[in-house]
């Protein structure tokens, strides 16, 4: 046994040790990557060859020959891959078959083992496929189908064996523990190994929460728990009624043969008694003729003793006596007899009526005779005249006839059952008969108390025995009938054993059946609209759920399709109204920024872009730009933390507060000193701004800027590229109290460009997450820097759409461009205010103007200006010199008369009443006038002592 | 400027062609003082002129005071650039353009 516990246990441990080794080999090694069916193929014959070495290796217990074969393919199968287990089964199966019919090794069960070790790659398989659904079992699973297998396997070979079922069920008897045990503790610690290796660990014991069970545990827990109980229930009471029947049929079969020896009993005693009459009859013949030789012999009162005692001879008869008719003995066999009076002794006495009735007769039992007690005698009187005779018999013939049926043989050959025996016992217990095997002498030595009441079953140990028996009273014996307890139990253990196994079989099968479907018809129909319902809530609202194959599902379905339909409908409903909504606020705040261009038509010195591009939701961007006063140009650009309408809100505040704050004429400093503690202020949001503010002296080209955490601005120098310019960064705005921003100024000349912009252009992303990026940002801009403000603004916005392509627009982008623009050289004639001094202003300026493609309208146009203000300087400025400048430039022509004269701006004066007839007319003023009418501007300034006067005329090219 | 005289009887005709500015206006003025002597009908082809200017404007308003007083006067073949300074000054209800 501890051998056996042994070697098996070693056994199991191999086949562990390879599966570790192909475990390792799949990991380590290029074998993890062969094609599948190679892998299936090299690890289903190498359990295989397992499975064969199990077989010729096999541990000897009792009369059977035990191994783990079965487990080789159930761990290739369960283990590492179905088609393995299929493989490894058929190897160890045929190999069985062959080396059973052909070598004779474990010839007895061959058929069986080849079968179960064949099925179990299957059932290994088919488990894998569709019970696990192709994971690796858990130690609990493993552990069952190891049992079952070996039930299987056990059952298999009780079935190959029903016309002998006692050798099967003995043979069953000794491997079945052991084979169960291994097989499944094997596969166990298979299973442990795996876990152990795999991340999954160890699976807790902790009992999972409701919310972690799944509904197969919950269902494989309820079903394990119902039909354990059941076939338990079945099992227990099955034996139970099994045990009760094998007794009443022991105790049948037990009085059956108590009868049997009963009516042997009688049947001695009678054939005694039969025997006993024939003697009686023969000893009345004999008597009548002996009485007949004595009547021939001269009757009564010549018998003689000598005479007698030939007769007796003769009859071989024990005595004969002759009585008188005084019932006195004159003749005996017995010479002591002689002179007896048979009156005086009770059983002779008997014989007195026979005195003088011839051929009367008296016939008395065998009895012990008065003179000696210890002999037996039975006396057959009969009558003669004058006396009677009276011849005794003894006992010896009977004795011959009771030798003939010794009790001692009695029960010595009688067999109950095949081990049971019987027992005949006198009244004291003496043994008397009984089978030669045993040698006790009495019922005590037999084992049996004496206190044991006749006619009771019970069961007891009979010299080395178990035995169930039965003790009753026979006649003039007390008879022991006992039945081999194990023989007795046999039926009713291969009943058990069969039934066992047969439960367990059907246990697992109604198992993994209510398993499967549990998984078929709910949890996988459950997983489909999980399936579905997450399609649903990670935004497809479109999504139908259709599992349709029961009502409950259908239904499930068609409430949560409603349900769907309904919130997309309200979802559809709201969208509209809030797209609305924003579209409105978006309206609002596209509205509150500046967005006429060119904004400052008459300011030459600055050319001025900016543009915003919302996203989808309202954004926080925004820009801006105004002239603080008729020199100072403010350019804001800005970005509120956040999306939606607060950062919209927080945007409409930030800008109002900065175009105020630089109206009241605040350096841009403190302007954004001012607006971060206002915007701080209530700021419960925790919203911030990040903000770059420079108001630009236009005469100077000095700006000064100050920078509230926002991006660096891009400037381009005059003939330079564009760059970015690191300035100092100061906090956000609104983002904590009492911070102070520190100004900067850049020098902006003419030919210069600065462009402003928010986080949307460097942060736009295209579909792989890639940031447009500051560099593509400068690369767009140098691609097109001689170009305008708004064509360079365009250019940008379509780099950033060609980059992003298709991916959605999360940010504002926001862009400013300004360009301080090249003063052009104007063309200038100086004058002494002689007489021609008009003809030669307007001369030069008539040439000027043609060699720049003004149309001749134009120009005569701005000669008569030309004839009409040089004419009026020197008519009454009392100049001593003017000079007459002119510049055309984008359609736009400018003459600008600037002398030394008294200052006199001829604007001032009232026009002239154009309506008066000829003879009220004045002709002075009409000149300024015409002027006037005729230009599209006039403008007139004193700086430094000097009249500036300016007239601006547009003009199409090619008129 | 060139101004070309066509005088027959009492009936004057000047045609201007060129500019009548502050440079040249004091020639056409200079013409008329004397020519209007006895002109009942007085006309001014302005199909050449480039341009007026103010002293031109004088100029053809002291004519028409003075034919005002002894005869008439018209105002003939105005480019586009003379009748808007005509129209804007006012001239056009002055003078009698044909």
């Amino acid at each position: 046994m501890g051998e056996m516990i042994i070697r098996m246990s070693l056994a199991v441990l191999l086949m562990v040790a390879l599966a570790g080794a192909i475990w390792a080999l799949e990991q380590k090694t290029s074998f993890g990557r062969w094609r599948r069916w190679a892998q299936s193929l090299t690890v289903g014959v190498a359990f295989g060859g397992a499975a064969i070495l199990c077989t010729h290796y096999g541990v000897v217990y009792g009369n059977m020959v035990l191994n783990v074969r079965d487990m080789a393919p159930l761990t290739a199968g369960l283990f590492f891959s179905p088609w393995a287990g299929v493989i490894a089964g058929l190897i160890g199966g045929v190999e069985r078959y062959i080396a059973g019919q052909a070598f004779a090794i474990g010839a007895y069960s061959s058929v069986a083992c080849a079968m179960s070790t064949a099925l179990a790659g299957v059932f290994a398989a088919v488990c894998r496929n569709y019970l696990f659904e192709g994971k690796k079992p858990t130690i609990f699973y493993a552990f069952a189908i190891g049992a079952i297998m070996e039930a299987f396997h056990l059952l298999m070979l009780l079935m190959t064996h029903l016309d002998d079922m006692t050798t099967a069920f003995h043979a069953v008897q000794i491997a079945a523990w052991p084979m169960i045990l291994f097989n499944a503790v094997g596969l166990m610690l298979i299973a442990a190994m795996f876990s152990l290796l795999s991340s999954r660990g160890m699976p807790s014991l902790k009992r999972p929460a409701p919310a972690d069970t799944p509904i197969t545990k919950r269902f494989q827990l309820w079903l394990l728990l119902f039909v354990s109980a059941m076939l338990l229930f079945t099992f227990s009471f099955t034996y139970m009624a099994q045990t009760r029947l094998t007794l009443e049929n022991a105790r049948s079969l037990l009085m059956l043969n108590a009868e049997d020896i009963a009516k042997e009993i009688v049947e001695r005693d009678s054939n005694l008694e039969q025997a006993t009459m024939l003697l009686k009859k023969q000893a009345r013949g004999t008597t009548r003729a002996i009485a007949g030789d004595v009547m021939e012999r001269g009757g009564v009162t010549e018998a003689s003793s000598v005479g007698v005692k030939a007769l007796a001879a003769l009859y071989e008869v024990h005595e004969i006596n002759v009585v008188d008719a005084k019932g006195i003995i004159i003749a005996s066999t017995n010479d002591d007899y002689n002179g007896f009076d048979m009156a005086q002794g009770s059983q002779s006495a008997e014989f007195m009526v026979l005195v003088d009735r011839y051929g009367a007769e008296i016939l008395q039992d065998f009895q012990p005779i008065s003179y000696d007690s210890s002999i037996s005698i039975m006396y057959v009187g009969v009558g003669l005249p004058g006396g009677y005779i009276q011849v005794g018999y003894n006992d010896d013939d009977i004795a011959s006839f009771e030798n003939l049926a010794e009790i001692s043989s009695l029960v010595a050959g009688r067999h109950i059952g095949e081990k049971g025996y019987a027992f005949l016992a006198d009244a004291e217990g003496n043994v008397v008969s009984k089978h030669a095997d045993f040698t006790a002498d009495s019922l005590a030595a037999l084992g049996i108390p004496a206190s044991q009441a006749d006619g009771s079953f019970f069961f007891a140990a009979i010299e080395g025995g178990e035995y169930y028996c039965y003790l009753t009273t026979l006649g003039n014996y007390r008879a022991l009938l006992t039945m081999d307890t194990a023989e007795m139990y046999e039926n009713r253990d291969i009943f058990a054993y069969e039934m066992a196994l047969m439960e367990l079989l059907a246990f697992a099968a109604v198992f993994g059946l209510i398993f499967v479907l549990v998984r078929q018809i709910i949890v996988r129909n459950l997983t489909r609209v999980n399936e579905s319902l997450a399609r649903i809530t990670g935004g497809n609202l479109n999504e139908l759920v259709s599992v349709r194959d029961s009502a409950e599902f259908a239904s499930l379905s068609d409430d949560i399709n409603s349900t769907v339909a309904a919130l997309k409908r309200y979802i559809a409903e709201a969208e509209n109204r809030i797209a609305a909504e924003l579209e409105f606020a978006r309206a609002i705040q596209l509205s509150a920024l500046p967005s006429v261009f060119p904004p400052f038509p008459d300011r030459k010195e600055f050319e001025l872009f900016a543009c915003m591009h919302t996203a989808q939701e309202v954004g926080g961007d925004f820009y801006d730009f105004f002239l603080v006063d008729e020199n100072h140009l403010a350019l804001v650009m800005a970005d509120v933390s956040g999306k939606g309408i607060p950062a919209a809100l927080f945007m409409m505040k930030s800008k109002t507060l900065i175009k105020s704050l630089a109206d009241s004429g605040l350096t841009p400093g403190e302007i954004f000193m001012a607006a971060n503690l206002q915007l701080c202020e209530g700021n419960d949001a925790e919203m911030f701004v990040t903000a770059w503010l420079g108001i630009l002296d236009i005469r100077s080209g000095v700006m000064t800027c100050v920078n509230a955490g926002h991006e660096y601005p891009i400037i381009r120098r005059a003939g330079g590229a564009y760059e970015l310019y690191k300035d100092k960064h100061g906090f956000v705005l609104g983002g904590m109290e009492g911070i102070r921003y520190r100004e900067y100024t850049l020098e902006l000349l003419p030919g210069d460009r600065i462009f402003l912009y928010t986080d949307g252009v460097t942060e736009a992303t295209d579909a792989h997450q890639q940031l447009f990026g500051t560099g593509r940002m400068l690369d767009a801009l140098n691609g097109v820097k001689d170009e305008p403000p708004e064509a360079t603004l365009a250019a940008v916005k379509a780099a950033i759409d060609g980059f992003v392509a298709d991916a959605p627009q999360f940010d504002d982008i926001t862009m400013l461009g300004l360009w301080v623009k090249p003063q052009e050289r104007r063309a200038e004639l100086t004058l002494a205010p002689e007489e021609d001094a008009a003809q030669r202003a307007t001369d030069f300026a008539e040439e000027y103007f043609t060699a720049r493609g003004v149309p001749f309208k134009t120009v005569m146009k701005l000669n008569v200006a030309v004839d009409e203000i040089v004419s009026n300087i020197l008519r009454y400025s009392g100049a001593k010199q003017m000079t007459v400048s002119c510049l055309a430039h984008d359609g736009q022509a400018s003459i600008r008369f600037i002398d030394d004269g008294i200052p006199y701006n001829p604007l001032a004066k009232s026009d002239p009443d154009v309506s008066l007839t000829a003879e009220e007319r004045e002709i002075g003023g009409l000149g300024i006038f015409m002027v006037k009418k005729s230009m599209d501007g006039v403008h007139y300034e004193n700086q430094g002592g000097l009249n500036i006067l300016t007239v601006e005329k547009s003009f199409a090219a090619g008129d | 400027m060139i101004i070309e005289k066509n005088q027959q009887g009492t009936t004057l005709k000047f045609t201007l062609s060129g500019r009548l500015d502050t440079s040249t206006a004091p020639e056409l003025e200079q013409e008329l003082k004397t020519a209007l002597e006895g002109v009942e009908k007085l006309a001014f082809d302005l199909a050449g002129l480039d341009y007026l200017s103010s002293a031109g404007l004088r100029v053809l308003l002291s004519a028409q005071k003075t034919m005002n007083k002894q005869g008439s006067m018209v105002v003939r073949n105005v480019n586009e650039t003379v009748r808007e300074i005509f129209e804007v000054t006012g001239f056009d209800d002055i003078l009698t353009i044909e």
